[in-house]
């Protein structure tokens, strides 16, 4: 308990304020690692990754309501609701590889310095954001709220035992119970989707002959070459991976903060997606996910235990700042050279 | 020494409003009025503040930070003390300037990437400080560490430091009543002198040295340069420069709040250096002045300025990496030959169908021939792939001297087009309809050229 | 088996390769000699499609491969193990050697691959040559010394069954008791009625274990013999061997 007085959590629902870290660190790694997959393949920051995010989130918003999205609100759904994840996964997939072609091909090719390709994604960041401004108005928008299961879950009364939904109800239940957690079932589904890609993609990239032509060109393109590798193609879906990625973060933040959708929802995602991998270690893989649950576990810190909570953005930033200066490789990653 | 100075500076300044009149009555015609002229003069500024970093191989997007800082202290200075324009100039620069230091030092020892990500994490802070500010301020009174040295700052900042309450910043509201001191004249003055100041950097021993850093640090190093040194003292220029614009900037707006300095006008104030080029200093005065005017020429665009901002920025880097100004350089245009200049046609033409395509709601009220959402964006797509993939199979197969696939997209694209419009079926024919017809004769164009074929 | 006619490359303005000519014909050791910047390695990333010829062509088995990429080219078999060993030092030995079969094993999908025991028994081949590899499978490639990591990248290129093998200066940096190893090994392969084009500053070594050899000399063949004739050569003699 002393140690609680000191950290001034004498007073917060802990277990409760844990579940909210787990899901929002688990959004934030979703998105962090599509950050990461591209620089770690690549060499280059993506800072069109948050347009994607936000991208993902109207092409899902669009599967499932249909083309009245485009002028107004979102009244009924035309499709179910479920048809939005997959269409947010290989829209934001598919822009992600449209945008490698258009902004970075070319300069790939011309042997241009990796600063001009920060340059030129910061280019499609804006058109993207200006462009979904224009064609869906900057008015917030979401699904109607009747048809997204967002209420909090607290006690078990009525459960169904043949639903599989309500067994997870009942499981959460039993545990979280007495601590009086609340957690709704679109949270739940952010935490399983985030867990299933991350070890999916963990699986790829560390079994798969895939994961190792991916690595084998991350180390050195040419070498891959030479070994026969395609890497223009393992580019493409390095590319289509990392959107998806940040499509699926789209959708879900969309449906667990509904109404949430906005030419803008990616803005504070970008700065906070990089400070994830660069606490985490540029280009690492597991550093995303791990950096991902520590940002998440600090914002919710700070906006529960301490009185500066408006400041929590500032305080990311602060710790990224001074993560930069003190080991810019981050806490997971290798020693690197970009620094005198 | 103050009023020396002025005396000084008040008929250069008079002289300058004189001679400016008519050329201000001249713009004002083709929609470029006062308020816009000075805002492009500013954001030439802007642009030269970071090209003294770029031009230092330093990547800093810390420039909207140190422009906030400038705008805040020159508001306050004017609304709390009443200084004139040359005080809060000269206080906002030192501020700027002196707070670029501490910054520097650390910073400037990450490199690429890293330091590009580590300024835009400042400005982000520069940003949330001063939204804030006001709370922090009595956190800091309050508080026992810091109160006795928060106190005498916050003196300079606000008449009553006792109250319960400070209003300083005002936070997202921001600084309103400022008075309007800043004049077309001013700016001028400053960027001609800032001009002058350039050309002798360039020649200068400091300007070689930098010049040498952004070659290769380490060969400078070696060859006895202090790289750290004048990495800050470049840093600190552009911090103090980026302070000035502020300062103008707050004087020339009546209100200032936080959110006009944060990445979004970071990235701004990139575009302005790669669009103008970084090959000498005269590039990122001439695209901040350029792509602020843009928007205000292209009435029709206005809407679109973050689009066009963007597409500038993308088709700048990826096609004309040497900005604007290599465009005036001879040796340019005699490399790449033709074939590069029939390549450079197609694809200028292959971008503006592409562009009408994306914004399709320009050609025809919604609706291309009738198509609605779904089958519109497929029609785009097939449109604009069919294009690239034309243009492409040109670059790798074609070995000759014109293509014929191109021409012939590019005849039957202007043909039908018109066609449709004679027969009636497109209702209004808006500028994207004359944009896609230009788009597609630069495609037939761009096969008409003819090159040798050892050219590729 | 390979034949180059007229190949000029250029960096900008710069003309690496002059016109050059030569063939490799099936079982035969060809080596390139000359100088630093003669343009010894810009031929072989030429040939191995990193560098794109501005003119003259490059037939493979009677298939002109000028304009295909470098990967497509390592799919034929044209395996080349480049400078300075260029293993993947965060992969094991055992992945740096299944990444030598990846065109093998059919890809990222593997469609109409071979099967993983064939390549296996490949693997097994290369640890059998090399028995110091089979020791350390399962370490890092990174942390192995200059020689086993050369050892590696030959045992890599072999994994791909090439048709032909390019060496570039396989004995760059190497101290001398493994130079002579890897020419040792170099005699082996030829015995085997590999082909190979073995790219060599050390003049005096490759004259030894060549069929035939082409001098170069500022990007043009200055000369070319019979290796064996080369050795004997005073010109040579004093520019190379000297």
């Amino acid at each position: 308990m002393e140690i609680l007085h000191f950290l001034g959590l004498e007073n917060a629902n802990i277990p409760a304020q844990l579940m909210n870290a787990i899901w929002l660190g688990s959004l934030y790694s979703l998105f962090a690692l599509g950050y990461a997959i591209v620089f770690s393949v690549l060499g280059i920051l993506n800072l069109s990754h948050s347009a994607i995010f936000m991208w993902g989130a109207y092409f899902g918003l669009a599967a499932s309501c249909g083309t009245s999205v485009y002028d107004g609100k979102c009244v009924e759904l035309n499709h179910a609701l479920w048809t939005a994840i997959p269409a947010a996964i290989i829209g934001g997939g598919i822009l992600a590889v449209v945008i490698d072609r258009i902004a970075f091909y070319p300069l790939r090719k011309r042997n241009a310095p990796r600063l001009s390709q920060l340059i030129s994604s910061i280019g499609v960041a804006i058109i993207l954001v200006n462009l979904a401004q224009l064609r869906f108005t900057a008015e917030r928008k979401g699904f109607p709220i009747a048809d997204v299961p967002n209420t909090p879950i607290n006690v078990p009364n009525g459960l169904d035992i043949e639903q599989p939904l309500d067994v997870a109800r009942l499981a959460l239940a039993l545990v979280f119970q007495e601590s009086g957690v609340s957690i709704s079932p679109i949270q739940i589904l952010v935490i399983i989707v985030a867990i299933l890609l991350m070890v999916g993609l963990s699986y790829v990239v560390a079994r798969t002959r895939l994961g190792k032509a991916m690595r084998t060109v991350a180390f050195n393109a040419r070498v891959g070459n030479l070994l026969g590798i395609n890497t223009e193609l393992i580019y493409m879906i390095a590319f289509f991976i990392s959107g998806a990625l940040a499509g699926s973060a789209g959708i879900l933040f969309a449906l667990a903060r509904n109404p949430a959708v906005d030419p803008f929802m990616g803005d504070s995602l970008a700065l906070k997606g990089l400070t994830v991998i660069v606490l985490g270690g540029l280009g690492s893989i597991r550093g995303a996910v791990v950096g991902g649950f520590l940002i998440a576990l600090i914002e919710v810190y700070i906006n529960t235990a301490t009185k500066y909570g408006y400041l929590d953005q500032a305080f990311v930033f602060m710790l990224f700042f001074f993560i930069l200066l003190v080991r810019p490789q981050g806490i997971l990653g290798q020693p690197i050279e970009d620094r005198a | 020494m103050w009023g020396l100075l002025d005396s000084l500076l008040q008929p250069i300044l008079d002289l300058a409003t004189q001679l400016l009149e008519p050329l201000l009555e001249r713009l004002a015609t083709v929609g470029l009025s006062e308020p816009v002229v000075q805002f492009m003069l500013m954001n030439a500024i802007l642009g030269v503040s970071i090209y003294l970093t770029l031009n230092c191989g330093m990547f800093s997007l810390a420039n909207a930070g140190f422009m906030a800082i400038g705008a805040y202290v020159g508001a306050i200075l004017t609304t709390q003390h009443g200084a004139t324009l040359g005080e809060a100039l000269l206080y906002g620069m030192l501020v700027a300037g002196i707070i670029a230091i501490p910054v520097g030092l650390p910073v400037l020892r990450l490199r690429n990437i890293y330091l590009a990500i580590a300024t835009i994490g400042f400005g982000e802070i520069v940003r949330l400080i001063i939204l804030h500010f006001d709370t922090l301020a009595v956190e800091f009174r309050d508080s026992k560490i810091f109160g006795p040295i928060a106190r005498p700052i916050l003196k300079l900042m606000v008449e009553d430091v006792d109250a319960r309450r400070l209003e300083i910043t005002l936070g997202a509201r921001g600084i309103t009543r400022i008075p309007v001191y800043t004049e077309t004249a001013h700016l001028v003055v400053f960027l001609l002198v800032l001009s002058y100041f350039l050309y002798r950097l360039h020649h200068s021993r400091m300007g070689r040295a930098m010049a040498a850093i952004r070659q290769d640090e380490r060969v400078a190093a070696s060859q006895g340069i202090n790289v750290v040194y004048y990495k800050n003292v470049a840093f600190v220029m552009g911090a103090m420069l980026a302070g000035a614009a502020g300062v103008f900037n707050a004087l020339a707006t009546r209100t200032i709040e936080p959110k006009a300095y944060g990445f979004d006008k970071a990235v701004d104030i990139l575009a302005y250096a790669v669009l103008g080029g970084l090959g000498n200093w005269l590039g990122p005065i001439l695209g901040g002045l350029t792509l602020t005017a843009i928007p205000e020429l292209l009435r029709e665009l206005r809407e679109y300025s973050g689009v066009v901002t963007g597409v500038i920025l993308l088709l700048i880097i990826v096609y004309l990496p040497g900005g604007l100004t290599s465009l005036m350089i001879p040796s340019f245009w005699r490399n790449g030959g033709r074939y590069e200049f029939a390549k450079r046609v197609t694809t200028a033409g292959v971008v503006l169908v592409g562009l009408v395509n994306v914004l399709p709601y320009q050609i025809d009220n919604g609706r291309i021939l009738g198509y609605e959402f779904w089958g519109l964006i497929i029609g785009n797509m097939v449109i604009v792939g069919l294009l690239l993939w034309v243009r492409y199979t040109r670059q790798r197969q074609n070995g000759g001297h014109f293509s014929l696939p191109l021409m012939g997209v590019g005849i039957t694209g202007v043909v039908l087009f018109i066609a449709l419009a004679l027969v009636g079926k497109i209702d209004h024919l808006a500028v994207g309809y004359y944009v896609h017809l230009i788009g597609m004769a630069l495609v037939g164009l761009g096969g008409w050229i003819s090159y040798p074929a050892e050219e590729r | 088996m390979l034949a180059i006619q007229n190949l000029e490359v250029r960096y900008g303005a710069i003309i690496a390769l002059r016109g050059i000519s030569f063939a490799v014909e099936q079982g035969q050791v060809v080596t390139l000699i000359g100088a630093n910047g003669a343009g010894k390695s810009t031929t072989l990333n030429t040939i191995s499609g990193l560098v794109k010829a501005r003119m003259g062509s490059i037939q493979f088995q009677g298939q002109a491969i000028n304009t295909w990429g470098a990967d497509r080219i390592a799919q034929h078999g044209l395996i080349q193990v480049p400078e300075g060993r260029q293993i993947i030092a965060t992969m094991t030995v055992q992945e740096n050697l299944e990444m030598g079969a990846y065109p093998r094993a059919g890809g990222w999908l593997g469609w109409r691959g071979e099967s993983s025991d064939n390549i296996q028994a490949d693997i097994e081949d290369v640890f059998q040559r090399f028995p110091r590899l089979r020791e350390r499978r399962r370490q890092k490639a990174g942390s192995l010394s200059g020689g086993e990591q050369q050892m590696l990248a030959l045992g890599r290129a072999l994994v791909a069954q090439p048709k032909l093998m390019m060496l570039d200066e396989p004995s760059m940096g190497l101290a001398p008791v493994l130079v002579n190893e890897v020419f040792a090994i170099i005699k082996d392969l030829k015995a085997e009625g590999k082909t190979i084009l073995l790219v060599e500053q050390n003049a005096r070594k490759a004259l030894d274990v060549a069929d035939y050899a082409y001098v170069l000399e500022r990007g043009q063949i200055a000369k070319s013999a019979p290796a064996f004739d080369l050795r004997d050569d005073a010109e040579v003699i004093e520019a190379y061997l000297g």
